[in-house]
């Protein structure tokens, strides 16, 4: 499958540019994952309904 | 005649019922995840097997139809028209990505689907940060990345199992990180990966139908007018029925999948408007994917003989019943009464990708011939023929492979060749037909 009309190799603002928003998502994921720990909230069933199918 | 005639209009209604299973339930009922599964046995009954049956006959006269001229025109009809929505393929799914991700920020609440609870600066971040680095080419990959985090997060806060309802995510990220690639091996691969792994998210969560059919009878018992008159226990089995045939059929040949996506893209917009924006929004990035894969003509050579179809859907249905069922054992229960179904299930996929020809049989097998290398090159000096020429022959033909893969490979396998006395231990080169999954 091709169906992709700009293939042409990158310019450096736009590798920059792309170092750039991928350092920024992995150190926001990293002190986001550090300052709050995920918790297992797996939902407790408060309203089950049972069904006698 | 009345057999018939009932067959008939089993297949027309049972599919409208399952708007029910398509509104993802998990969004709509307070399901507890940790609840035991039915019994295997429990699962088999005869409204069951009637149904299945059904839709094997219905996927082998589909995979019978798209070989014959009328398939093939109808194929060329669909390329011609879905040629414009092709082209933009990227567009469309960036597009799409875009709007998903920004009413997830918008929520605030939500971490990639509306079951999935969880409030953090941190998150919302990303989920804006998506959006604004879908319009440049260059950001791509870290929206990819973002996309990948906010799984991983759902992983760490509600577990893998519940996760696995969703690797269309895993896909989504994927495809966007493949795409800066001017590779276009590697190109083409991230729409057949998400393409899987959408079938995959379709297709894990149907099994819960026939485990769960409690979880689904609420729904339909609060909205009567989609069954159509049928019983509760019917319109389950049957919407689980339908919602596994259309998932398989993704995996399947080009003709074949493009009809399902077409069917699961009406079932999914149909559901939406009886379930409201919770349902739309949540399935807004599903559907768009396939309407790639409805665009998506595919090829001439990825064919398979209609004969597999059924053998492997029914070997499938198997596989992914075993899988579900170890791994509730394995998260929620004891992990030595997971070990049966987990090895049953992997044994069972394991054989539909050694039986079926193409491309995953050709992944499994550089797989197997990677770890038998390995091996090799850590202290085992004498070389096997017959494996090496298996890899070589999976190198120089498979249109996976990079190019320089594929040289070395016919190299080696020229080489190997002369070396070699007896020819019987050299194996197939070519594969005679090409499976498009």
């Amino acid at each position: 499958m091709s169906v992709n009309s700009e293939r042409k190799p990158f310019s450096v603002p736009e590798f920059l540019a792309g170092g750039i928003a991928l350092a920024t998502v992995a150190l926001i994921a990293f002190g986001g994952l550090r300052v709050t720990q995920p918790q297992n909230s797996l939902p407790t069933p408060t309203r089950y309904e049972p069904v006698s199918i | 005649m009345k057999p018939v005639l009932f067959a008939g209009c089993l297949i027309v209604s049972l599919p409208l019922t399952s708007t029910t299973a398509t509104a993802h339930v998990k969004w709509f009922v307070n399901c507890n995840v940790s609840d035991d599964p039915l019994p295997v046995q429990a699962m088999f009954t005869a409204t069951f097997l009637l149904f299945f049956t059904l839709f094997l006959i219905l996927l082998y006269l589909g995979c019978t139809a798209e070989r014959t001229v009328l398939g093939a025109s109808i194929s060329q009809l669909l390329d011609r028209y879905a040629a414009p929505l092709h082209r933009r393929s990227d567009d469309l799914l960036r597009s799409a990505a875009a709007v998903s991700f920004a009413l997830l920020w918008a929520d605030g609440g939500l971490i990639v689907t509306p079951e999935l609870k969880a409030s953090s600066v941190w998150l919302s971040a990303i989920q804006l940060l998506i959006p604004m680095y879908m319009f440049g080419r260059a950001t791509l990959p870290a929206a990819g990345a973002g996309i990948i985090v906010l799984y991983g997060y759902g992983v760490a806060t509600y577990g893998l199992f519940h996760m696995l309802d969703y690797p269309v995510f895993i896909g989504l990220g994927v495809f966007f990180a493949l795409s800066v690639s001017q590779n276009t091996k590697l190109l083409a691969f991230r729409f057949d990966f998400l393409r899987w792994t959408v079938a995959c998210t379709l297709l894990w969560p149907s099994i819960e139908k026939f485990v769960y059919p409690g979880w689904v009878a609420p729904i339909a018992i609060t909205h009567p007018e989609l069954t159509l008159g049928f019983d509760v226990t019917t319109v389950v089995t049957a919407a689980g029925v339908v919602e596994f045939g259309l998932s398989f059929a993704l995996f399947w040949t080009p003709l074949v999948r493009r009809f399902a996506a077409l069917a699961l893209m009406a079932l999914l917009t149909a559901a939406t408007f009886e379930f409201g924006k919770v349902d739309g929004i949540g399935h807004l990035m599903i559907i768009a994917v396939l309407m790639v894969v409805f665009a998506h003509p595919g090829g001439t050579h990825d064919r398979c003989h209609p004969v597999f179809a059924p053998l492997a859907s029914g070997i499938a249905l198997a596989a992914v019943i075993f899988l579900y069922t170890g791994g509730h054992a394995l998260y929620y229960g004891s992990k030595s009464a997971s070990v049966a179904p987990l090895v049953s299930g992997a044994a069972l996929l394991t054989l539909i990708l050694l039986c079926v020809p193409g491309r995953a049989q050709s992944l499994l097998r550089i797989a197997v011939m990677g770890g038998l290398s390995q091996w090799r090159v850590s202290g085992n000096e004498r070389r096997d023929g017959p494996y090496v020429s298996s890899a070589s022959a999976w190198a120089s033909s498979s249109d996976v492979a990079p190019r320089r893969w594929r040289q070395s490979a016919s190299a080696e396998s020229a080489g190997l060749a002369q070396r070699l006395a007896s020819p019987r231990n050299i194996r197939p080169q070519h594969h005679e037909r090409e499976f498009g999954a």
